[in-house]
């Protein structure tokens, strides 16, 4: 999905109905299956142990304890299967334009910046994980226990001093809030099927919901 | 002993470097503009960047480490003094060395990014090692403290060490000098008679060259000396 302002939007719907029901989150599984192949960016198969674990985890604990724990896990896991594809195919500027678009050169400009910052910070984390693991592997890592204290300490110093730094330069250019800027988008011919899908399925859970009570 | 790049393949995205050179005991440096591929080279070499085809061998090297271009990656030890003793050093010897006296209860993290660069030198050099790898070493420090890194360099306490360097103005004698170019890693051959074919050589080297002087190694003494010799 190319238009950024329908991807967001689809997110949003999506990830709503897949959390709302099961019924929503077999709607949303299909879509995913159907429409977001080929962009489902997956993660690899240590980030995956990892945050399918944990919902797998937490699943069987409220399973464990009198409630629906295998609803919530699936659920829980169509939810973070849209989540990869949102991110995984968001470009640089992707949520700056929306905000723009959305709230204005004031408000847009100001979520729009903090969001891309954000981002952009997510996407640096992941690379500074892999060169720190590295480092420590090369200077005698103690176990993966041990490594994450000194991990997580190096890990935010650096994303406080990164900050600062972005601060500085912000200010250093004569930030004071808001800014002009003119978003873009572009759009591919599936756009406007994927995104009235995910409407459809919206619609879907919410009259499901209606004939429910 | 050597470290063995055999017909790899470095790849991200589109992107490709080409490798293919045996690194011998001795000074290496390897130099290419920024973006050449660089950190990726030392990665791989390291162990820690998987190849998109070719192989790393190494022998004789049993002991060997990178030094990463932010050293705020290597930090183990909360305090200075912890972060010594992590790399098994003495305390007052190694902040002695690194110009760091009195601050061995200071925070690491909270060094500036000069000060951290040069304890985590002096404890990487301050180990023995089979084989070093430095990626971009004098990032960071100033002038005064890009000669005593050239010095523990020129010590000889490691067999082998391949620096990765854009630096123009501080460099330490080298035995062999290795260049980037269009997407390979290129062997310009030993020093001193690799100095004519460097092409990413500092300003004061290609300048003495120019001028029909043979310095005998790279450094800036050298190109001096060359100079002087011609001209006495």
């Amino acid at each position: 999905m190319q238009d950024a302002r329908l991807r967001i939007g689809a997110t949003l719907l999506l990830s709503c109905a897949a959390f709302s029901s099961v019924f929503g989150a077999v709607l949303v599984a299909l879509w995913w299956g159907i429409i977001g192949r080929g962009e489902r960016n997956l993660p690899g198969r240590h980030a995956a142990a990892v945050i399918f674990g944990a919902i797998i985890l937490v699943a069987g604990f409220t399973e464990a304890f009198g409630g629906d724990g295998i609803s919530y896990g699936f659920r829980m896991t169509v939810v973070t299967l849209i989540a990869f594809w949102a991110f995984g195919h968001g470009r640089e500027g992707d949520l700056m334009n929306t905000a723009v678009w959305a709230f204005g050169d004031r408000i847009g400009f100001d979520l729009g910046l903090t969001a891309e910052m954000a981002v952009s910070s997510l996407r640096r984390i992941e690379k500074d994980i892999r060169d720190i693991k590295n480092a420590l592997k090369l200077k005698g890592s103690r176990g993966p226990v041990h490594d994450l204290i000194p991990l997580g300490f190096a890990l935010t110093i650096i994303q406080i001093h990164r900050a600062r730094e972005q601060g500085i330069i912000l200010a250093t250019r004569g930030y004071r809030g808001g800014g002009t800027y003119l978003p873009t988008f572009r759009r591919s011919k599936t756009d406007n099927v994927a995104f009235f899908g995910s409407i459809l399925i919206i619609v879907a859970v919410f009259v499901s919901f209606v004939g429910y009570l | 002993m050597y470290l063995k790049a055999d017909r790899l393949t470095l790849s991200h995205g589109e992107w490709n470097l080409r490798a293919d050179g045996v690194f011998g005991q001795g000074v290496h440096l390897v130099t290419g503009p920024v973006g050449s591929g660089k950190t990726t080279l030392a990665s791989a070499l390291a162990g820690i960047f998987e190849p998109a085809s070719g192989r790393i061998n190494r022998d004789g090297i049993l002991h060997l480490t990178l030094s990463m271009q932010f050293p705020e990656y290597h930090v183990t030890g909360f305090l200075v003094k912890d972060e010594i003793r992590s790399w098994h050093l003495p305390v007052a010897e190694t902040l002695r060395q690194a110009g760091l006296d009195g601050r061995q209860n200071a925070k690491t993290l909270t060094l500036s990014r000069g000060e951290l660069k040069r304890l985590h030198l002096t404890c990487l050099l301050g180990n023995l090692w089979d084989a070093v790898i430095l990626d971009e070493p004098f990032a960071g420090l100033d002038c005064r403290e890009k000669k005593r890194v050239c010095a523990a360099i020129e010590e000889g306490n490691h067999p082998l060490i391949i620096i990765f360097t854009h630096e123009q103005a501080v460099l330490p004698a080298a035995d062999v000098i290795w260049e980037i170019e269009e997407g390979a890693l290129v062997c310009r051959g030993k020093v001193p008679e690799a100095i004519p074919a460097w092409k990413g050589a500092p300003r004061y080297l290609t300048r003495a060259t120019e001028e029909g002087a043979q310095p005998k190694n790279i450094r800036l003494q050298d190109a001096t000396e060359a100079l002087c010799r011609m001209h006495a």
